[in-house]
């Protein structure tokens, strides 16, 4: 495995992308600890208040609401919350209860630790925590708790009163099957863990909880399946996880990107899905799996190449139609990244490789054309990249007139004007479908970037051309490894028995071991002596 | 390391940019040459090509139907010279785009040019790598420029269509071979020195009237056209120099003794039949013939077996086909048939002079040591060669119907 961060790749972008030698900042982080420096814990009621509100810069959501009267007409207690981060009904019904114990001991004159007691005790919307350090105030606080400050105490309790506004579980809008569970996940993670947690019942299902990033503390789940996922992937995960110092990570990118074995690449080595029952899938075959509070795209390693052609549909819809979808999409993935540069090798190189008519129907829809095959590909692929990316960036409500737009100025008007030939319209539409095809969208992403130099080779070289980028191509795909598994898995290295589940999907009585090195400790999914009914009777 | 990559990027990228695309050629600068006529008069090379227009073969998007009518959908240009390559290098004097031959079909060459010779032809064609030597042959009495010129209806691009023509009568016919630039080297630097390819002529009107009628798109307007090119006989050549020709029976003869015959018709007159129109048509579809060279005494004998099977198609014989007999005697008269066109073959050859069977290459083969002596004068021994032919006939379906309609008609009135 090689090192984080450090390769030559990073290095290189590192040195292009320096800073001035005279800035005086120098790349050090000043703000490195966000955490305040006083300790309010114990100070009395009045001035705690006040240091925390100046820790929070006088944030206008930060919410302290002073509780009771003592004798001496000073609050005899606060509650501290941040608005939004809390439940709301959670913390009316807390402070409720608190005013009331307050008033109940108004007069009582009980000492501050006989207050926090019974405060302590009558709370009952949710599990209380005892605070006794500035730093877990701060952060309770930060994680939607509330915080019960009483005068003259050393310590704070929290209680749970987490919540606020989240969308509630949909239909994962990525990754869709026909067939299949029609859930994915939140941006919370504890719902997200609970629908993995829902789906494999069973005591060897772990869950570690990290926190990275020093502004955002975000949290973080490793997820895995004890005695079926890989011991060294693990403590590998668990390292890289814990090397990470960044501001923030505010969607599972950044964690792909940092645990990676391999920046110079444009190939993912860790998939990504929003569909639990993906990941649980994964979690049985023996792969670990990320969580990031946030976003719903949770993280899968490690993982071969092959492994961005299959959906979680394959293991629900039949063996034989699946083998046949799996067939197309091997295809479409050859058609999206080679198709227009081969159109472009062979229309101004190799025209001997075209049967004649072909080549007479080319040649007369290519009359009057004015610019060269090759700008003609990369000017259509770039539009139709333009009016893709419009699509995704644009509002909602002008979806269809982009649309319009789009099929009108690529296909019948860019042809009439006689701007392209309609062969090419017919080429890169072809492709751009074909891209879709392919399930994950990483892999379709980086096979788009990759089509663009295959034709710029084409272009120059012709067929050489392409075999030229096809062949380094192919050599970075094997020398790739995704935590240590070699990228191309069940071909090179030839592992005869994780090809049951490649190109062809096996029936599910033949799948009776999981993947050969992903999977190393327990690898039998059937028992051997279980046969089928027909063979019983 | 990051330094070396970063100081050898930019000479990557030079080498896209700088070594370029000097050498594509787009579609549309390309005359792609459907067909290639060679003619030879007072030593000079004449080269004509058949250039095909694009923007005629109404494929485009000039408007369906109607783009087609408007636009010719090839073009022939000549050009002259003391070699063939540079009589087609003459032709970027008079041709906007650049000549390309790797979709050539068809190269026609006149009968002035073959009697003078085509080993420059051969030579051509093998040397260059864009000329590919599986363009098919063809002989014109005529001069090639002006076959060239001519449509044939239904296609759009002749050279195109004389290449299926010759393609589809050799798998359905057997007349003719199909003459490929590359076979008849093989025939020429074979032991026989001898080879053959096909004539193509314009049959019926001749006359200037017909040919400018034929040259027009407008004979896709028509339903009938007064004249077409046809394949007419069969050009023999010797050391690649023209020397006669066979009609086409005899060319269908030599068909059979040199296994050429892969499905055939042949029309059969009913054996001890008093009518002498009475034929019946039977349907050649899988023929082996083998020839074997045989020495008697001093002399070669060739023993042809052909082994031929096939279906009879119709029948106005009035042999009863439900008995073995009726059959027998049926085949028996095919074959007496087909041993009759090798035989008219075989004379033809004798006559010429030329071993278009091949039949030296057998002797070669079987007896390597009288080769040896008998090459110095083959062309003496050629013609005094026995050739004995066995054809065996087997009748594999005779049809639905088992009596013939006449016959059937006869029973009832009496």
């Amino acid at each position: 495995m090689k090192g984080l961060g450090k390769s030559m790749f990073i290095e290189l972008i590192n040195r292009w992308f320096r800073q001035p030698k005279n800035d005086g900042n120098n790349g050090k982080d000043t703000s490195s600890d966000s955490q305040p420096q006083g300790d309010l814990l114990g100070l009395p009621l009045l001035g705690a208040i006040a240091a925390a509100r100046t820790t929070m810069g006088n944030s206008a959501d930060f919410i302290v609401k002073e509780i009771g009267r003592d004798y001496t007409g000073l609050p005899s207690a606060a509650i501290f919350y941040i608005e939004g981060l809390v439940d709301a009904k959670k913390v009316s019904e807390t402070i409720e209860t608190l005013v009331q114990v307050a008033s109940e001991n108004a007069d009582a004159r009980l000492a501050s630790e006989d207050l926090w007691q019974r405060l302590r005790g009558r709370v009952h919307t949710g599990g209380t925590v005892t605070v006794s350090t500035n730093e877990a105030f701060f952060s309770a606080v930060l994680a939607g708790s509330a915080v019960v400050l009483v005068d003259g105490c050393r310590e704070a309790f929290s209680v749970s009163t987490q919540g606020g506004e989240h969308r509630s579980i949909e239909e994962p809008s990525s990754q869709t099957v026909i067939r299949g569970p029609k859930e994915g996940f939140t941006e919370i993670l504890s719902t997200n863990l609970s629908q993995l947690r829902r789906r494999l019942r069973t005591t060897h299902f772990r869950v570690e909880y990290r926190t990275v990033g020093r502004f955002t503390q975000t949290q973080v789940a490793i997820a895995y399946i004890e005695g079926l996922a890989n011991p060294t992937v693990l403590t590998e995960l668990r390292k890289r996880l814990d090397a990470i110092d960044i501001d923030g990570v505010l969607e599972s990118g950044y964690l792909e990107e940092l645990i990676q074995d391999h920046s110079f690449t444009p190939f993912p080595t860790i998939f990504n899905t929003e569909r639990p029952d993906s990941i649980a899938g994964h979690l049985l075959e023996g792969h670990c799996a990320v969580l990031v509070d946030g976003t719903p795209f949770a993280l899968v390693l490690p993982v071969t190449f092959f492994k961005f052609f299959l959906s979680s549909e394959d293991y629900y819809q039949r063996y034989d139609i699946i083998t046949f979808i799996r067939a197309i999409r091997f295809m479409s993935f050859f058609v999206s990244l080679m198709l227009p540069s081969l159109y472009v090798a062979v229309t101004t190189f190799q025209q001997e490789m075209l049967p004649t008519t072909l080549l007479i129907s080319l040649a007369a829809q290519r009359e009057g054309v004015p610019l060269p095959a090759l700008l003609e590909a990369l000017l259509m692929e770039l539009t139709f990249e333009v009016i893709r990316e419009a699509g995704v960036r644009m509002p909602r409500v002008i979806g269809p007139a982009i649309s319009i737009v789009g099929a009108l100025v690529l296909g019948q008007a860019a042809v009439q004007a006689g701007l392209v030939s309609g062969a090419m319209v017919i080429v890169v539409s072809f492709t751009a479908i074909a891209n879709f095809v392919i399930p994950s969208v990483s892999m379709a992403a980086s096979v788009r970037l990759i089509r663009f130099s295959l034709m710029l080779l084409a272009g120059t070289f012709g067929l050489f051309g392409i075999l030229a980028g096809i062949v380094p191509l192919l050599i970075h795909l094997v020398s790739l490894t995704s935590f240590g598994v070699p990228y191309f898995l069940p071909v090179a290295p030839l592992s005869v028995q994780n090809l049951k589940d490649v190109i062809v999907r096996v029936p599910w009585k033949a799948m009776r071991t999981r993947p050969h090195l992903i999977s190393v400790l327990n690898r039998t999914r059937q028992r051997a002596g279980q046969t089928s009914r027909k063979e019983k009777d | 390391m990051p330094r070396f990559i970063a100081l050898m990027f930019p000479f990557v990228i030079c080498c896209f940019i700088l070594a370029g695309c000097w050498d594509r050629r787009e579609l549309n600068e390309l005359g792609i040459t459907s067909a290639t006529g060679i003619d030879w008069s007072d030593g000079k090379w004449r080269i004509s090509y058949q250039v095909i227009v694009p923007s005629g073969m109404g494929s485009g998007d000039s408007g369906g139907g109607s783009g087609s009518s408007s636009h010719s959908t090839v073009h022939v240009f000549s050009t002259e010279g003391s070699t063939i390559r540079e009589a087609a290098s003459k032709s970027n004097l008079e041709i906007p785009r650049q000549l390309y031959f790797a979709h050539t079909d068809t190269v026609i060459i006149g009968k002035k040019a073959a009697e003078h010779g085509l080993s420059e032809v051969v030579e051509l064609y093998l040397r260059s790598v864009e000329a590919r030597e599986t363009v098919m042959m063809a002989v014109t009495e005529e001069s090639a420029s002006a076959v060239l010129k001519l449509f044939v209806p239904m296609e759009k691009v002749p050279g195109d269509a004389l290449n299926k023509i010759m393609l589809k009568q050799k798998e359905n016919f057997g007349y003719y071979p199909a003459v490929r630039v590359v076979d008849f080297a093989r025939g020429l630097y074979s032991d026989s020195r001898a080879t053959s390819v096909p004539e193509i002529n314009l049959k019926g009107k001749r006359d200037n009237k017909a040919r400018k009628e034929l040259s027009s798109l407008d004979i896709f307007k028509k339903t009938f056209s007064g004249s077409k090119l046809t394949l007419t006989g069969l050009s023999v050549f010797k050391d690649a120099r023209r020397v006669g020709r066979l009609d086409p029976i005899e060319s269908f003869g030599v068909s059979w003794l040199s296994d050429n015959v892969r499905r055939s018709i042949v029309a059969v007159p009913c054996p001890g039949d008093s009518d002498p129109n009475a034929y019946s048509t039977f349907r050649i579809e899988k023929v082996k013939t083998k020839v074997t060279p045989q020495k008697k005494q001093d002399r070669f004998q060739m023993l042809v077996q052909a082994d031929v099977r096939g279906e009879l198609l119709e029948s106005e014989c009035k042999l009863d086909l439900t008995k073995n007999e009726g059959v027998r005697k049926l085949s028996d008269s095919i074959e007496q048939h087909i041993e009759g066109i090798m035989e008219t073959g075989w004379k033809a050859v004798q006559r010429l002079n030329a071993d278009l069977p091949g039949f030296a290459d057998k002797i070669h083969r079987k007896y390597p040591m009288e080769w040896k002596r008998l090459k110095e004068n083959w062309s003496e021994q050629f013609p005094k060669l026995a050739v004995d032919t066995r054809v065996r006939v087997s009748v594999i379906r005779i049809g639905l119907s088992h009596k013939p309609l006449k016959q059937d008609r006869s029973n009832v009135k009496g």
